[in-house]
């Protein structure tokens, strides 16, 4: 890359699709873009890949974008980390914005430092905030070391200055019909990918994924396996709730993996934390501490949980649980 | 016949890393490091590949010296050879100049057809390492690789499947691929310990120390100078405070805790 | 006549002769026997007298173990008493005969001679009797323990042969017109009873042949001695002892390390990698299967049977094989073991069937990493079994409000707190009672807080490298701290600084904390002031019980509290979870519910222990019954901390 960092300008966020469904994720990103935009006073653009997105394009401006570059060829009609580097690299040689961003979903995490590399540029992964230096640089905040120190990253000679966040940290913005931008489609020479996909087995939703909940009843080792239905009980006592574990019971294949809530599992921010049986090892800390108000339930008085609660309940689960749901019952 | 390299990581143990806020750094010392969880997993798949369509698997890390336990270790879980990837220029590397550093050893050891990586680290929790080291040799990558169904060393096609929310992808890729794969997707065997025993007293056979000259690195893409990003400064979280209204199980504990529920407007 | 012994009394010169043919064949086979057997063990004769030396002095133990079982033990005592005594016997029968008749003497003359046959014909009846209880459990009881074959009880027959054919021949002896009038031959009563009824008999007809076939029994049985199971008789004076308590490395570390060689062979590999003491113990086994009714795992599964382990092995060894030894055992009887230790203890020729166990599992760990936990690459990476990070534990002890060692300051008690103690919820509040109780006793203590295992788990299960880095890296922490005595919780712990690392140079003073109680206790400095009326079974952790004779002292403790009613369990079994039976999930039936159903025959109020894997065996168990909450488990120091009020 030899363009030099002037020639960059404007703040771009890639909205990413699926089968026509825009990513809440990337929404959350173009939010945080336009103020980023604003501060630096320059455009917003947002840039799409697909097939047959007609439709969806003018998404992006109702929610803040002032202009939106898309790619629609069949040969992007389902993520392939491939094809999409190949688009994404070209559309920024072309359009040159001097900050990037990605929502840190599956793909995007897959996509985004592929990209930079293509590139030759930085990328710094899951920040959980941004800012603008006096120097107009980007300054990209992240929680490194299992999210007991935050990091201040910038970016200063290479562009784009890319990032990417994971979902739900930052706010959905406001969609507002009422605005209007411009949209241009761009056609992009396609290298046919050494990767393909042979098949994509949709997992059946029997529940709300964790890190779609707004209320977790999570359970540890303090519990018999027996007793797991417990937790399931007190679930159904909460709207828009799941169950979610810590680490060991995933070791042990007692739970799936998708359930794993901590440093090697998954961050969730749910309003509402219930810690069942879990001791409150850091590594489990890292991944519920931004939840809005934590409950624990421990039979040791001493557990590090209850340092991490808003309020704590000492003693058996077996007794507790079950009352907790009558008394909810009751309650309503 | 596959030619494997895994590409591992020697990081301190998160949980035990403490923060100076007066100095503004991680407190490291005392602090044993270990091989990063997921590149456990890593090797777990090389071996079991290995096993399957015969083979050699190559360790290889981008450290200082203290990484050779790590390094031996992989040998005893049953690596043909670890490679030390050291020097001081390689110091303040972010993930591209890491990458770069890793894609020319890579390319140094010659022939490889599946690079396999862990998903992210317990420290820095990237990611980027599988994408841009694949993008730097110019060669398909798949991260959250769940399991190889099957490969076709004669054709040169590997078929694996990854996992994304909402669904797992069957994928079809040519040889060479790099892939990277989560903690938890197999069992990483027990190190051999004759075999530990065996790669210190045989360090020779076992294990090679390359420098950035070994492979022809660009000094300018390495260390602190190839990094475009950079770490200005690091503060201690911020936590969220906690009320720690803490109480012995009772009827009254329970109803204080749905008065709560309810102030807190989760009912 | 004269009131003496007859030698060779009615005995022609052929028969005499026929004898020693007889005699130099049996000598020969059995000269010929024990070459090839030396040779197949690889004894290195130079080592037998130190051998010989350290057994001698067990004979009247081994004894004592097997009175332990009243029926066979009687009946073992009456045969060798009664052997013994006929031996004595021959001998100065043989001594008269051959050297003072030569020189005109006599010794077996008048009472004494009369003593001397009354004597006799009681350990003759003793052994008889013996024998025949012998036979009578072969053949009609037949305990399930007992390796019973045909070839068994001909051998019983051989001995009951050569104890009857000797009375019959001392009746004939009697019997003939020399003797049967004789008032004096009422002192041999049991020969006098057989004469009575062989009266009228051509007895010098008969006798020769009756002579004959009892010389002719001896030679069959001399040889027997070396190739039938009577082999435990020679061998147990021949067999090294391997104690629980001495577990030897197959390497050391430091000088694997130093000279840069891996010239050993580790484990069971092979049974050339075995000592030739170990090779000679598999032939030395009479399979009476004490050992397997003691084991735990046999009891929960029949899976592990000790006595197999060393019946196939001995098998192996006969059949030539040097070589592969893995196929012998399989790989779940190698992991049911627990390592409690009771075969050894309880094995009346003192043989150690574990040690095989602990051999194959260091082959298919240490040279293959074949561990069927996690744990030990817990330990490896973490320092602990749990897998949890180090700070977790330094977190938790921060509400113990302890003492930390402090470089150059002497302490009295360094108290090793362990991995359970550290990371395990029930143990953690163990250690919160003990360090109270030590607080409130005013024993100065201090503990360190950077330590990690005591690496006991990696040499039961097998893993020598990981336990000598282990060990070393320990050596290195204990040098920093000066301190009396080494105070442990765990009786595992315990016993690893206690019995597996002086081997490596590191020589502490190592106390449980039991000991530590006892002591207290005894020099009155413990006052108890509550009563504690309740019913208490003390169940004996294995590793202080069977591996350190540690079983007084913590009843001691117990029996110090009034009110206290100390109740035992029938017999001692093993809770379980020794030798990594915690970290191994157990297949059917467990053996921590058998244990736990031995100690409530007692009926106990509260079960008292000293371990925190009993503890957490018994706890689980109780879960499992669903009699949780209905029984307490304690450890000793925790019953002692509520006495105190």
């Amino acid at each position: 890359m030899s363009s030099s960092t002037a020639e960059f300008s404007g703040v771009g966020v890639f909205i990413e699709q699926r089968a026509g469904a825009i990513q809440e994720a990337s929404l959350q990103l173009l939010g945080e873009g336009r103020k980023l935009a604003d501060k630096l006073g320059v455009k917003l653009t947002a840039f799409m890949v697909g097939h047959r997105i007609e439709g969806i394009v003018y998404e992006p401006i109702y929610y803040g974008a002032d202009r939106v570059i898309y790619v629609d060829n069949e040969a992007c009609s389902h993520y392939n980390v491939e094809v999409y580097t190949q688009v994404l690299a070209e559309l920024l040689m072309k359009y040159k914005p001097e900050i990037f961003l990605v929502a840190g979903t599956k793909y995007g995490r897959e996509l985004a430092p592929s990209v930079a590399a293509r590139l030759e540029t930085g990328i710094t992964a899951d920040c959980t905030g941004f800012d603008i230096d006096e120097r107009r640089n980007l300054v990209q905040i992240r929680p490194p070391f299992g999210g007991r120190v935050l990091a201040y990253i910038i970016t200063p000679t290479k562009r784009p200055q890319m990032a990417t966040a994971r979902p739900n940290v930052f706010p959905t913005p406001p969609r507002d019909e009422g605005r209007r931008g411009e949209v241009i489609c761009e056609e992009v020479s396609l290298v046919k990918p050494k990767l393909e996909l042979v098949e994509f087995r949709k997992a059946a939703l029997e529940e709300l994924p964790i890190e779609k909940a707004e209320v977790i009843i999570s359970i540890g080792r303090g519990l018999d396996k027996s007793d797991y239905r417990l937790a399931y009980e007190l679930c159904r006592a909460f709207a828009n709730s799941s169950v979610g574990c810590s680490r060991p019971l995933v070791d042990q294949g007692l739970m799936p993996r998708s359930k794993q809530v901590g440093q090697t599992g998954k961050s969730v921010r749910p309003k509402l934390y219930i810690a069942i049986g879990i001791s409150g090892a850091v590594q489990h800390i890292a991944g519920m501490k931004d939840s809005r108000y934590v409950v624990a339930i421990n039979k040791d008085p001493n557990a590090e949980i209850f340092k991490f609660c808003d309020f704590g309940i000492v003693g058996d689960y077996r007794e507790v649980i079950p009352q907790l749901i009558e008394a909810l019952k009751g309650g309503r | 016949m596959l030619n494997m390299v895994v590409g591992i990581k020697w990081v301190p143990d998160t949980a035990d890393v403490r923060f100076d806020p007066v100095r503004g750094t991680l407190i490291r010392e005392g602090v044993e490091s270990i091989i990063n969880p997921p590149d456990l997993n890593a090797i777990e798949l090389a071996l079991s590949l290995k096993e399957k369509y015969g083979g050699r698997v190559y360790v290889i890390s981008m450290a200082p010296p203290a990484a050779l336990k790590g390094l031996k270790m992989a040998v005893a879980m049953g690596a043909d050879k670890a490679i030390l990837l050291t020097d001081r220029r390689f110091a303040g590397a972010d993930t591209l100049a890491t990458s770069y550093a890793l894609a020319a050893a890579i390319k140094k050891v010659g022939s490889y057809d599946i690079v396999i990586f862990g998903e992210e680290t317990i420290d820095s929790a990237t990611g980027h390492i599988g994408p841009e080291v694949g993008e730097m040799l110019g060669v398909p990558h798949v991260s959250y690789v769940k399991s190889v169904l099957n490969v076709d060393v004669a054709s040169r096609v590997v078929e694996l499947e990854r996992e994304v929310e909402d669904g797992v992808e069957v994928l079809r890729s040519k040889l060479p691929v790099v892939i990277s794969v989560g903690v938890g997707i197999n069992s990483p065997r027990y190190p051999i310990p004759i075999r530990r025993l065996r790669a210190e007293v045989e360090a020779d056979k076992y294990v090679e120390t390359w420098s950035a000259d070994t492979v022809g690195a660009d000094s300018n893409r390495i260390g602190l100078q190839g990094s475009p990003t950079r770490v200005v400064k690091i503060i201690a979280a911020p936590m969220i405070e906690r009320r720690r209204e803490v109480h012995q199980h009772s009827r009254e504990a329970l109803s204080l805790l749905v008065r709560r529920l309810k102030e807190w407007e989760v009912l | 006549m004269a009131v003496q012994r007859e030698h060779l009394f009615m005995v022609p010169g052929w028969d005499v002769s026929l004898h020693y043919v007889l005699m130099a064949l049996a000598l020969a086979l059995t000269l010929y026997g024990v070459y090839r057997r030396f040779s197949m063990y690889g004894v290195k004769l130079i080592d037998l007298p130190s051998t010989l030396r350290g057994r001698l002095g067990l004979a009247l133990r081994s004894e004592a173990r097997l009175l332990r079982e009243r029926y066979g033990g009687l009946m073992h005592t009456l045969m060798v008493a009664g052997l013994i005594a006929l031996f004595v016997g021959t001998i100065l029968v043989g001594l008269e005969h051959d050297l003072l008749m030569k020189v005109g003497q006599r010794i077996l003359v008048g009472d004494a001679y009369l003593a001397f046959e009354f004597a006799l014909d009681l350990a003759g009846l003793l052994f008889v009797v013996g024998v025949l209880m012998a036979i009578v459990r072969r053949v009609f009881f037949k305990p399930d323990r007992l390796e019973n074959r045909g070839e068994d009880v001909a051998i019983l027959l051989l001995l009951l042969y050569g104890g009857l054919s000797g009375f019959v021949m001392e009746g004939l002896r009697l019997a003939s017109p020399a003797f049967s009038h004789q008032p004096w031959i009422t002192a041999s009563f049991v020969g006098y009873a057989f004469s009575r009824a062989l009266l009228g008999l051509s007895v010098e007809d008969v006798y020769p042949y009756v002579w004959a076939s009892h010389s002719l029994a001896m030679a069959i049985a001399i040889p027997l001695l070396v190739y039938s199971k009577l082999r435990h008789f020679p061998l147990f004076f021949l067999c090294p002892t391997y104690s629980l308590r001495e577990l030897k490395a197959p390497f050391n570390l430091d000088e694997v390390l130093r000279g840069r060689k891996l010239d050993f062979k580790v484990g069971l590999e092979s049974l050339d990698a075995l000592s030739w003491g170990l090779r000679l113990s598999l032939d030395a086994c009479v399979k009476c299967g004490r050992c397997q009714d003691a084991c735990p795992a046999y009891r929960a599964n029949k899976v592990l049977s000790p006595r197999e382990v060393v019946r196939r092995l001995g098998g192996l060894m006969m059949a030539g094989g040097r070589g592969e030894a893995g196929s012998a055992l399989r790989e779940e009887e190698v992991w049911s073991c627990t390592t409690c230790g009771e075969c050894v203890v309880t094995c009346p020729i003192f043989l150690n069937p574990m040690r095989y166990i602990i051999e194959a599992r260091r082959h298919l760990v240490t040279n293959l990493g074949r561990v069927p936990t996690t744990a030990l690459f817990n330990v490896m990476i973490m320092g602990n079994p749990y897998g949890l990070p180090r700070s977790e534990k330094r977190s938790w002890m921060k509400g113990l409000n302890v003492d930390y060692a402090k470089e150059g300051e002497e302490v009295e008690v360094l108290l090793w707190i362990g991995c359970a103690g550290a990371y395990d919820a029930r143990a953690q509040r163990v250690v919160k009672a003990l360090t109270s109780l030590l607080a409130r006793l005013n024993v100065k203590f201090a503990v360190l807080g950077e330590e990690e295992c005591c690496g006991e788990l990696a040499r039961r299960l097998g893993d020598e490298v990981l336990f000598q880095e282990v060990v070393k890296r320990n050596a290195e922490l204990f040098k920093k701290y000066s301190f009396k005595a080494l105070v442990t919780l765990c009786p595992h712990c315990y016993n690893s600084f206690k019995n597996d690392y002086p081997e490596f140079g590191v020589r502490l003073n190592v106390k449980s904390h039991v000991e530590l109680m006892h002591e207290l206790a005894a020099s009155g400095r413990i006052k108890v002031g509550r009563a504690l009326d309740a019913v208490v079974v003390y169940h004996d952790p294995c590793y202080l019980r069977n591996y350190n004779d540690v079983s007084s002292e913590p009843r001691g403790v117990l029996r110090a509290i009034s009110g206290l009613k100390l109740v035992e369990a029938a017999k001692h079994f093993c809770c379980g979870g020794g030798g990594g039976g915690s970290w191994i999930e157990a297949e059917g039936v467990r053996m921590n519910v058998q244990r736990l159903e031995d100690l409530l025959e007692a009926k106990p109020d509260m079960i008292a222990t000293a371990c925190p894997y009993c503890i957490g065996m018994f706890e689980d168990a109780l879960k499992s019954k669903g009699l949780e909450g209905k029984l307490e488990v304690k450890d000793v120091c925790e019953v002692l901390a509520s006495a105190l009020g």
